[in-house]
């Protein structure tokens, strides 16, 4: 390694302080070409701090860069963009209005960069509707589309904050071989992943992060060091102990029959004859590639879009006609999949964005702050949050983020909980947390929803799980009958669908 | 550096002031008048007195209430910035209605309160059903508006309303019963905003419906998967600012001016969002720029009659002013938050 002398980066001494919080203290990396190098650590640990100074959005507070042996100063994202760095950021900077296509014009890509962002979209399986409006694209698609915009650019350095965290399994594992390649290639990979096996996959180093602070680094990665890892990240990690599940009730909490919708005019997928039911204390999968249907089905199912009375019942009472809020009250909560700026508005405080979904928190429209105040240090406290309630939003880390979201609409004490990818972007202690609550509120009765493309986190949850393809909804098989096979078939549309589905949904019925 | 982060407003708004008065002098040495004797003429005679003080109150009084209604409407996004219609269609109905019916005794005042509201709520409602029904902007309709209410007020005064044998186009003088109870040289509206004044922030810490409007305008598609139903909000907020606007309308009428004229809006509607934009949209900062401009309108008229200045001058300042105001919010943050590193950074290589 004859580059190693000069690393491509080296960080000494680098430090961000936000108010009381030292985001980052006197962090030393050094980052050489031709690596990828995994940047670890539990929610809050400063990852994406870091992103965000050698993105050139953050000037740090002090600390040198050095790009190549020479000292720089990322004063901005076009610098960062010239010397060769091109970033992902953990919360994409798109513009919602615009296109995909002038998206990225405004990130920079010209004609013949849009030529070959095409291209790259073909060949590594990764489409994005180029003429789509970026509101219309789910979460995971706009991951798709900055991860394709960030190797367009053709960047020494890519800095990738959680890339995968909302990718489905192949999506991911084309990914992965794809930074080796570019590693290969002699660029360098940093990238920020709350998955394990994800690093010890592609990952030549590993550095963890701990409050701010370098705690750890390990350089052969193998499975025996995992452990390591996860201990480094969180601290000792209590085994999960799998509860006993008890059988879901009879019951059924919330029905599809014949469940349609019509495709948008440009974008989207229509929903075709979905029939399912979903019994109480029942936690539901549904998987599939993004872009198959599920924001549609998430704003059918949630009230965002309206349908006819009897295709969608809530226990017993036809609810296709109403709207989120006469939903809400049925007893209906729903995590969204777009946490900042959908499921919460990032510049207000967490009290306020309690207020912005909980029943209870007025009367005759006066907020009642007493009251509000004690929910929000409650769900703060149950998910390990340590911020006041008065914290604006937009101030905690992407982790804590969701953490707060998901405890917000578990809360609710729904009996149908609606929830894209729950433990998006949380730590390996949070995520158990989650998982722990979302359990914990099956066992009480409540149906719950999960449409996710990260089958870990299927697996972990759902006692049934189905597929949707195309708008098309596979039959809900039993845990103990899936299969990766069957799973990876029905995700590429090679299995029975609507009809079946029926037949299956009436049979439970 | 603490203290600087929480009254960065503050701050903005002096460092405003200080530009105002800056690029002002430079104004004035352009122009080439005298700046001791115009600063003076301009803000010093006109609040000289008790009564000039009071009078500063009352000019300021309708441009608070409508800045008001608007920062309201603005938070959530709605851009209303026909008040100045809203102003004139408040006062053609309490003024109508005082006029047609002087005799109703004690219940003149409250009806023509009530007519106020109205007036200005129908004229907004006029925008916002073109917004929420046929999807147009209500900033252009709301504006287009204010022409129609003008052309409406000065048919009236010239015309049917007129005050028979009168002087000019104006109505006759408003019945006692309608007029404003006047409590130690000041129109009873005038107390009464004060007290609004002091409520309004409360009112902004509870009210669902403010709250709502600020999801609106800050995140629409939150306001969405909350369940919000946005065509509501925006009917409130129009309504709301519409009303405060007639109110201010009523004020007038009822107040300084005791009659009809078609000049009785003098532009405050307008003058009212330079005042909720200057004022960042806080109750305190808005009374501070409501009375801002008022003065820099009183000093105007006194300068016009002391030193023969055009009116337009006037309005200079008060554009000096307002550009001051916008130039600060934007910018004294973003210094202070450099100021910031640099002393932490300073600090750190010291500790290195
Ligand atoms: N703009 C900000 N203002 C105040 N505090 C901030 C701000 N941005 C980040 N922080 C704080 O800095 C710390 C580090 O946040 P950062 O986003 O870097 O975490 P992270 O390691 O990316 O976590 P995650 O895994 O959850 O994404 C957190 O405690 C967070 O609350
Ligand atoms: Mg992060």
């Amino acid at each position: 390694m004859a580059e190693a002398a000069v690393p491509l980066l080296s960080i000494r001494g680098l430090r961000k302080i936000y108010g009381q919080t030292v985001a980052n203290d006197h962090i030393d990396l050094t980052i050489a070409a031709g690596e990828v190098h995994a940047l670890l650590g539990e929610n809050g640990a400063g990852k994406s701090t870091l992103v965000k100074i050698l993105a050139g959005l953050t000037r740090p507070d002090g600390g040198t860069l050095h790009w190549r042996g020479e000292p720089v100063h990322l004063d901005s994202p076009k610098t960062a963009r010239r010397l060769g760095i091109a970033v992902v950021l953990q919360h994409f900077a798109l513009c919602p209005g615009l296109t995909v296509q002038e998206n990225l014009r405004l990130a920079g890509l010209d004609r013949p960069d849009l030529q070959r962002f095409k291209t790259q979209a073909a060949r590594y399986g990764l489409p994005v509707p180029l003429d789509s409006c970026v509101m219309h694209l789910s979460a995971s698609e706009r991951q798709r589309l900055e991860l394709l915009r960030c190797l367009t650019q053709e960047a020494q350095l890519l800095v990738l904050d959680e890339p995968t965290a909302m990718l489905g399994p192949a999506e991911s594992r084309t990914f992965m071989t794809l930074m080796r390649q570019l590693a290969a290639e002699g660029r360098a990979v940093v990238l920020i992943t709350h998955k394990l096996q994800e690093v010890l996959e592609v990952a030549d180093v590993a550095t963890v992060l701990r409050r701010g602070r370098v705690v750890g680094r390990l350089t052969d990665l193998d499975a025996a060091n995992a452990r390591d890892l996860a201990t480094m990240m969180v601290g000792d990690l209590p085994q999960l102990q799998p509860a006993p599940r008890t059988p879901p009730r009879q019951l059924p909490a919330l029905t599809m029959h014949r469940l349609s919708t019509a495709a948008h005019r440009d974008h989207g997928v229509a929903l075709q004859e979905l029939s399912l039911t979903v019994r109480r204390g029942e936690i539901l999968g549904i998987a599939g590639v993004a872009g198959n249907g599920q924001e549609e089905l998430l704003a059918v199912l949630s009230g965002l879009q309206r349908t006819s009375p009897a295709s969608l019942l809530l226990e017993d009472e036809p609810c296709g006609h109403l709207g989120v809020a006469a939903r809400r009250t049925l007893g209906l909560a729903y995590v969204p999949s777009d946490r900042l700026g959908v499921g919460t508005v990032p510049s207000m405080t967490l009290a306020e964005n309690v207020l912005l979904t909980a029943s209870g928190m007025s009367q005759l429209g006066w907020v009642r702050h007493g009251r509000l105040a004690v929910r929000t240090r409650e769900i703060l406290a149950h998910f390990h949050l340590h911020q006041p309630p008065q914290t604006r939003l937009a101030d905690l880390s992407g982790g804590m983020a969701q953490r707060f979201l998901v405890g917000r609409e578990i809360s609710a004490q729904p009996k149908v909980l609606l929830a894209a990818h729950p433990t998006w972007g949380v730590d390996v202690r949070c995520a158990q947390d989650i998982i722990a609550a979302l359990l914990e509120l099956r066992a009480k009765g409540c149906a719950v929803v999960v449409v996710s493309e990260d089958l870990d986190e299927l697996f972990a949850l759902a006692d049934r799980l189905a597929v949707l393809y195309r708008g098309q909804l596979s039959p809900a098989w039993p845990m103990a009958e899936v299969d990766e096979h069957r799973l990876a078939q029905a995700m590429a549309g090679l299995a029975p669908t609507a009809g079946i589905a029926e037949h299956h949904a009436l049979a439970a019925g | 550096m603490r203290w600087l982060r929480a009254d960065t407003a503050l701050l903005s708004g002096l460092a405003a002031m200080v530009l105002g008065a800056l690029l002002t002098a430079l104004a004035m040495k352009m122009l080439a008048i005298p700046a001791i004797e115009t600063i003076q003429v301009f803000f010093v005679d006109p609040v000289a007195d008790g009564f000039g003080r009071r009078q500063l109150l009352i000019t300021a009084a309708p441009l608070f209430l409508c800045a008001l209604g608007l920062s309201v409407a603005f938070r959530g996004g709605v851009q209303n910035i026909g008040a100045d219609g809203q102003l004139m269609s408040g006062a053609i109905c309490a003024g109508g209605l005082a006029l047609a019916h002087p005799h109703m005794g004690v219940l003149l005042l409250p009806a023509c309160v009530l007519a106020a509201a109205a007036g200005g709520m129908l004229w907004a409602a006029i925008a916002a059903a073109l917004r929420i029904w046929c999807g147009a902007s209500e900033l252009l309709s709301s504006l287009f508006l204010v022409y129609v209410a003008q052309l409406i007020l000065t048919a009236l005064v010239s015309g049917p309303w007129r005050e028979p044998g009168g002087y000019g186009m104006e109505t006759g003088p408003l019945p006692d019963g309608a007029m404003l109870p006047v409590w130690g040289g000041l129109h009873a509206g005038v107390w009464l905003l004060a007290i609004l004044g002091m409520l309004w922030w409360l009112l902004e810490r509870h009210l669902v419906m403010f709250f709502r409007l600020r999801v609106l305008g800050e995140a629409p598609e939150a306001a969405r998967y909350a369940g919000y139903r946005s065509d509501n909000l925006i009917w409130a907020a129009m309504l709301l600012s519409g009303a405060l606007a007639g109110l201010a309308g009523y004020l007038q009428i009822a107040g300084p001016l005791g009659r009809l004229n078609p000049d009785l809006s003098s532009g405050y509607g307008f003058a009212a969002i330079v005042v909720v934009f200057a004022g960042q949209l806080g109750c305190l900062g808005m009374a501070l720029t409501s009375l801002l401009v008022a003065l820099l309108r009183l000093g105007a008229e006194n300068a016009q009659i002391a030193m023969h200045l055009p009116q337009s001058v006037g309005l200079l300042f008060q554009g000096v002013f307002l550009v001051s105001f916008l130039l600060c919010q934007r910018w004294v943050p973003i210094l202070l938050e450099r100021m910031a590193t640099m002393t932490t950074r300073r600090r750190t290589a010291h500790g290195a």
